[in-house]
């Protein structure tokens, strides 16, 4: 996200952006999505968006005004929200699944010197 | 995001996802081959302990032109501990135009145990199958064991076999392990040493222990005469007629087991070039025994025969496909022509995947104590090399069975004099 008037707050999930501004003359807001909804102040407000190479951009009114924007497609949403929580299940699996491999490795060392001490004759047995 | 980007990021998520179940399956065949080692290890003492009556057994070894290695297998095979006189070591010699014949007549002549089938000329050469469906009805034993003509096995090593069979009555056939006798040669025995290894002690114990499933290799196994003559013998359209022949032993209501203490030690490629042909071949045979069952697939009998079979069709198409996607992405994104950008801990789920590859090898080799530093170096460095010929593998077998149609011929791995590496246990 990039803005040219005072960013005074900002906070945002999956596709809710929540900002507070301040500036006194237009400011010009641009995203990595294409924005889908604005409510100025708790109002909507009517959006023109602007397609840039890599990015959208809005203009938002003067002043000091709380922002709250929704950028981006349902399906988009829904590939962002599998993918954030498939890889955190899949790194938990992950760290676990290598965590046990080294147990069972640390015990398979343990069981092969156990048959290796088990092969060398004992002293007694010698005599 | 633009809509192409949406569309590749959706396709890199579900690669990503097909990749992590296929890495999740083999985890748990890895923690299962593990069960399986240690229950081995108690197993292997009770047979030791036991006394069996050894039924008859005939050792079937095809040669064709394998002057190189059939001496030492020969003295192997006689040092084998098995009832002197309820043993036959058979060699079906198979059309060879060196002195292959020669030198089995002459073990023939020092032991009795000792026999040469030659197959009559203009039938010969036609490869592994066709020997051994000729070299099977000139077997009069119980018991028929199968090893290829480089095979070096332990002295206990058909005894561990053959007791299983009498052990357990739903067995149909046991298969040994097989190691590398020239892994020290170069780099490639290196990492085939690795790779078979690694193959064993996941899939075929792991499949094992956990499904009741292993696949017959094509050495070191036994199986019942009665039962090979009831299917009707190998296949000899296939080219990895071991594995199509596990599926029909699976269907006639008997399973095979995995034997890991009854060990072999082989011969590997030591070329690229020989290694190219024979995995070629292989991963043909595989297309050949998917194609032949793929239809009946949901009439099997045993409904975890159904899962593997659609395990190794995921195997080879869907998680080569999954592979291939991810791979071609990662190029594209890193040459900049289009961004991926998704939210979740990528870079660890990488790392991840990388580690657990390595941890997976790491446990499966040391049932074997090679998991020395000089190993653990190569399975780093198999996993950016070796396993990427993996690709290269299935579209030239795909681009030959669907695309080209080319003929399935048998290509014999070419041997190399290994006198010297060769261990005599």
């Amino acid at each position: 996200m990039g803005i040219t008037g005072n960013l005074m707050s900002v906070s945002y999930d999956q596709r809710r952006i929540r900002f507070v501004y301040s500036s006194q003359t237009r400011t010009l807001v641009s995203v990595n999505r294409s924005p889908e909804r604005l409510n100025v102040d708790g109002i909507g407000y009517p959006i023109t968006v602007m397609k840039g190479n890599d990015c959208y951009s809005v203009f938002l009114p003067e002043g000091t005004h709380e922002v709250e924007m929704i950028a981006g497609d349902l399906f988009s949403y829904n590939i962002s929200w599998t993918s954030f929580w498939s890889t955190t299940v899949i790194a938990i699996f992950g760290a676990v699944a290598v965590s046990l491999l080294l147990i069972m490795y640390i015990i398979v060392v343990v069981i092969r010197r156990r048959i290796r001490q088990e092969k060398i004759p004992q002293p007694e047995a010698l005599t | 995001m633009t809509i192409l980007e949406l569309d590749l990021s959706f396709l890199f998520l579900v690669a990503v996802i097909l990749i992590w179940f296929m890495i999740a399956y083999q985890f748990i065949l890895t923690c299962f081959g593990y069960i399986n080692f240690v229950k081995s290890i108690r197993e292997k003492r009770t047979v030791d302990e036991s006394h069996f009556e050894y039924p008859t057994c005939t050792i079937l070894i095809p040669a064709h032109n394998e002057e190189k290695v059939i001496d030492q297998t020969l003295i192997a095979m006689r040092r084998l501990e098995y009832p002197s006189d309820r043993l036959t070591i058979m060699v079906v010699d198979d059309g060879s135009n060196d002195s292959t014949a020669a030198i089995v007549r002459r073990h023939a002549e020092e032991d009795s145990r000792v026999c040469l089938y030659s197959i009559p000329k203009g039938d010969g050469g036609q490869g592994k199958s066709r020997a051994l469906n000729l070299g099977v009805k000139q077997v009069h034993s119980e018991v028929i064991a199968i090893y290829d003509a480089d095979n070096t096995p332990h002295s206990n090593a058909l005894r561990y076999l053959v007791a299983q069979l009498l052990v357990n009555k739903e067995l149909g056939a046991a298969i040994g392990k097989f190691r590398t006798v020239n892994k020290n040669h170069n780099l490639l025995t290196r990492f085939i040493n690795i790779e078979t290894l690694s193959f064993q002690s996941m899939l075929q114990a792991g499949r094992w222990q956990m499904h009741g499933i292993s696949t017959l290799p094509g050495t070191n196994f036994v199986i019942w005469t009665s039962l090979i003559h009831r299917l009707g013998g190998w296949d000899e359209q296939a080219l990895t007629e071991d594995s199509e022949l596990s599926v029909r032993i699976y269907e006639e209501g008997f399973k095979i087991k995995f034997i890991p203490y009854a060990i072999t030690e082989e011969q590997e490629p030591q070329s690229w070039s020989v290694w190219l042909k024979q995995r070629t071949r292989w991963v043909r045979g595989n297309n050949y025994v998917i194609a032949k069952f793929f239809k009946h697939i949901p009439k099997f009998k045993s409904r975890r025969l159904r899962f593997d079979l659609l395990y190794t069709l995921s195997l080879y198409y869907i998680f080569f496909v999954a592979i291939l996607v991810s791979d071609l992405l990662f190029i594209v994104s890193a040459l900049n022509l289009v961004s991926i950008s998704l939210p979740g801990p990528y870079t660890f789920v990488w790392v991840m995947a990388f580690v657990l590859f390595i941890f997976e090898i790491l446990l499966a080799i040391s049932f074997d104590e090679e998991d020395g530093f000089r190993n653990i170096a190569l399975i780093i460095l198999m996993y950016f090399t070796y396993c990427q010929f993996w690709i290269y593998l299935v579209i030239k077998a795909f681009y030959l069975d669907y695309v080209k149609k080319s003929k399935r011929t048998w290509d014999k791995t070419i041997r190399f004099d290994v006198k010297a590496e060769t261990p005599v246990r």
